[in-house]
């Protein structure tokens, strides 16, 4: 064991590891952070859609479109959206995007796919009366969902939704199959210069533990914030 | 001021309302009693089209509500509704559930590059009258509480209020006090009493015989999805025709 | 703004912060490499090595060197860096490309044997020395590119075997994107490194099984299931040997390269490693 941590310390420190650790630790927060983000705003829109009535034919059309997106999402494993994505519909564009960009958008879409079935549900949650309440004072469908239904929608997910980050970070660590150096290639890549990988491994489970901990917190405190407009006086 | 013609509803093959035609007037207050089951909520949610008629028109500001192409967010705009489950906005305090409409309702009046200069000018206006409305309910001191704070009887004076910063030329009551324990009932008949006397429409489904008597011009009496009688409160009550009313009211009364 | 535009206005600057976190410094030009191999060590640094790594490259680890070179296609990379005869195969695979045929490095393959089988390493090396004349003649046969890629490849592939614990095999690790080394072909193995596998077990009267993973993976994978060398084009270096033993080696001819897109004139005038090292250090993305 102390050859092990001679080893990992000279790789690490000596010869600045953890300088493509950090780089990879950014790389991670960037993917689950914007992918959240993207996952919720694109989420939000398709479970709008859902439940949307549809008296529109063009609604229809964009429900099915939905449900593709989602179905396709939900039924392929993220490596292989990551492979596609990247090797295979990007050139077939002909775009030329950096692979961590490219990540971004497709952990982003992947999310979506998720949290639209649980922004549905949250809406659907919500007390049918509050939106007969403000569509009975004159507000449209889009003020009322906006204003009224989702803000106490998003309240209802909220753990869900901290679930979904903490999914994203964890999910993260499959992006070195495009090329994209997150924490976990990180520490393979220090890992395999010695091939001593017990205290890098180790080092990194510890991190992504670490990244959850504080998510959970930072989840549950926010739901306290949110749930000070329910306290009974 | 509104008038129903050959209203029909029907889930499916359970018919509601059976083509009812009816008026309801300016300055009219309306009360709508009957057994549960004869459509009276669902009659009164036709009116601003909260249920969509199967069959029938609803007239009202020379439109009919019932038609697709009729934009009827303009027009719910002048018809107040109170509910039975009072449906306050949760995550909004309660002066912002009083002045959420009003200012959208401003703010969309104007094109898109005023709006961000007249929004302070408006919520500061809209603040007044919504503190004016909650002085009159004498709930001032819960202007920035959450709606979960407040008692029953308090949420529905709010909502009362909340309709009322509308400026409606009617207003729909659904069982105002159905969901409110008994102790609060007075408060919120008490309101929508003084609101009577100064000459708003209304119109309103309740259980509550004696306030219906006091406050109402005209009953309906519904049952089956048709109106089966209707008269001042002195002829329903007093003197009931059909077999219907008279088993009702001797159930009630 | 009401509370919901404020946190979507604070996560947007934390993103934003976060990409510039990133995004600091001069631009560096992409280079993509295999993980785990020669190429990457060479591009990113090893001290054990004595490479330098280059400051103004940013090296993006694939798979394998096709994937790689897939991303030059798609522009997002500019060269590749891999093992000479390897680059030779793909470029003779892969339209649109060339190689820049000057050596970075000086390799040797070995093949990497189970530390605890020392009595298999002495047998493997009496193989070696013994069919020498043979292994040559495989090496050449694999020396027209233009037949012996992973696309034309027109002989017998060998199959991949079936593990047997009770059965007296010689169980190898390898890469097989690797051509012409290693490669799949139909639902076997070709190459160089799966001939020489296969000469080894017939002298030694062992069932070959292969078994295919990838490149990093394969000197961890040695003594366990039953794994008992690797094959896989994998040079001879002191950290390796740390690990696992090595063989003498059985190709000597190794060295890393530049493949560039084949319009790209960046290296025409290099004719020496000096020069080539030059341009590279002077490279900006």
């Amino acid at each position: 064991m102390g050859a092990a941590w001679e080893v990992f310390y000279n790789k690490f420190i000596v010869y600045g590891g953890w300088k493509t650790v950090v780089d990879g630790l950014v790389v991670t927060l960037q993917i689950a952070v914007i992918g959240l983000i993207i996952g919720i705003l694109i989420g939000t829109l398709i479970a709008t859609v859902k439940v949307v009535p549809k008296r529109n034919p063009a609604l229809k059309v964009l429900s099915v479109i939905c449900d593709i997106y989602v179905g396709f999402f939900r039924g392929t494993p993220l490596v292989v959206q990551l492979l596609i994505g990247y090797f295979v519909l990007l050139p077939a564009l002909g775009l030329r995007v950096e692979a961590v960009y490219a990540a971004i958008v497709i952990y982003g879409m992947n999310s979506a796919a998720y949290v639209s079935e649980t922004m549905r549900s949250g809406i659907q949650a919500v007390d049918i009366g509050q939106m007969e309440a403000a569509r009975a004072l004159g507000l449209n469908y889009s003020t009322s969902m906006m204003k009224v239904v989702i803000p106490q929608a998003v309240k209802n997910i909220l753990p869900t939704l901290g679930n979904e980050f903490i999914s994203l970070i964890k999910e993260t660590s499959v992006a070195s199959f495009i090329s994209v150096v997150d924490v976990t290639k990180a520490f393979r890549q220090i890992g395999d210069s010695n091939y001593e990988y017990i205290i890098p491994y180790l080092m990194l489970a510890a991190i992504y533990l670490i990244l959850v901990m504080i998510i959970t917190l930072g989840v549950r405190l926010l739901e306290r914030r949110l749930r000070r407009s329910d306290r009974r006086s | 001021m509104i008038d129903v013609l050959n209203l029909t509803k029907r889930y499916g093959d359970l018919t509601v309302l059976d083509d009812i035609t009816e008026t309801i007037h300016e300055g009219e207050r309306v009360v709508i009693i009957g057994p549960s089951g004869s459509g009276k909520s669902t009659f009164l949610r036709c009116l601003n089209c909260m249920e969509d008629p199967t069959a029938g028109s609803i007239i009202f500001e020379d439109v009919d509500l019932a038609d697709p192409k009729v934009d009827i967010n303009k027009h719910r705009q002048h018809i107040g509704m109170v509910f039975q489950q009072f449906n306050l906005f949760n995550n909004k305090k309660v002066i912002e559930n009083i002045t959420l409409a009003p200012v959208r309702h401003a703010l969309k009046a104007l094109p898109f590059k005023q709006r961000r200069k007249a929004k302070k000018e408006i919520v500061a206006r809209e603040n007044e009258r919504a503190m004016a409305l909650l002085a009159r309910i004498g709930l001032t001191d819960k202007a920035e509480v959450y709606p979960s704070t407040l008692s029953g009887g308090q949420k529905q004076r709010v909502a009362i209020a909340r309709a009322l910063a509308m400026n409606p030329k009617v207003i729909l009551f659904d069982e105002p006090t159905s969901a409110l324990d008994p102790e609060m009932v007075g408060e919120v008949l008490d309101l929508i009493k003084e609101l009577a006397h100064e000459g708003m429409t209304m119109v309103i489904v309740t259980h509550e015989m004696g306030f219906a008597r006091e406050v109402a011009d005209r009953i309906l009496f519904m049952d089956g999805g048709k109106i089966a009688e209707q008269g001042t409160p002195e002829q329903v009550f007093g003197n009931p025709k059909h077999p219907r009313t008279q088993e009702f009211l001797s159930k009630v009364l | 703004m009401n509370k919901f535009s404020k946190i979507v206005a604070l996560l947007m600057a934390v993103c934003f912060v976060v990409c510039l976190a990133s995004c600091g410094g001069d631009a560096k030009v992409k280079v993509g490499v295999q993980s785990g191999t020669t190429g990457y060590s060479f591009m990113a640094g090893d001290a054990d090595w004595g490479f330098d790594g280059f400051s103004n490259v940013e090296v993006a680890s694939y798979d394998n060197a096709g994937l790689a070179l897939k991303d030059v296609e798609a522009g997002n990379v500019k060269y590749v860096v891999i093992d000479a005869d390897v680059a030779k195969s793909l470029v003779a695979s892969n339209e649109g490309f060339k190689v820049i045929d000057i050596a970075l490095t000086t390799e040797s393959y070995g093949i990497a044997v189970d530390k605890n089988q020392p009595e298999l390493l002495e047998k493997i090396n009496g193989v070696l020395a013994d069919k020498a004349d043979d292994i040559t003649a495989i090496i050449d046969s694999y020396a027209n590119v233009d037949d012996n890629n992973s696309k034309d490849w027109a002989g017998t592939p060998i199959p991949a075997g079936t593990y047997d614990a009770n059965k007296d095999q010689l169980v190898v690790a390898t890469n097989a994107a690797f051509a012409p080394f290693e490669f799949v072909v139909g639902d076997g193995f070709a190459g160089i490194d799966m001939e020489i596998a296969k000469l080894v077990a017939d002298e030694l009267g062992m069932e070959l099984v292969i078994m295919n993973m990838d490149f990093e993976a394969i000197t961890g994978a040695l003594g366990k299931n039953g794994v008992d060398v690797g094959i896989a084009g994998m040079t001879i270096n002191a950290a390796r040997k740390k690990v696992v033993n090595f063989t003498d080696s059985y190709f000597t001819d190794a060295y890393q390269v530049i493949i560039a897109k084949a319009d790209d004139t960046t290296f025409d005038s290099c004719k020496t490693t000096e020069e080539v090292l030059d341009v590279l250090k002077g490279l900006k993305g």
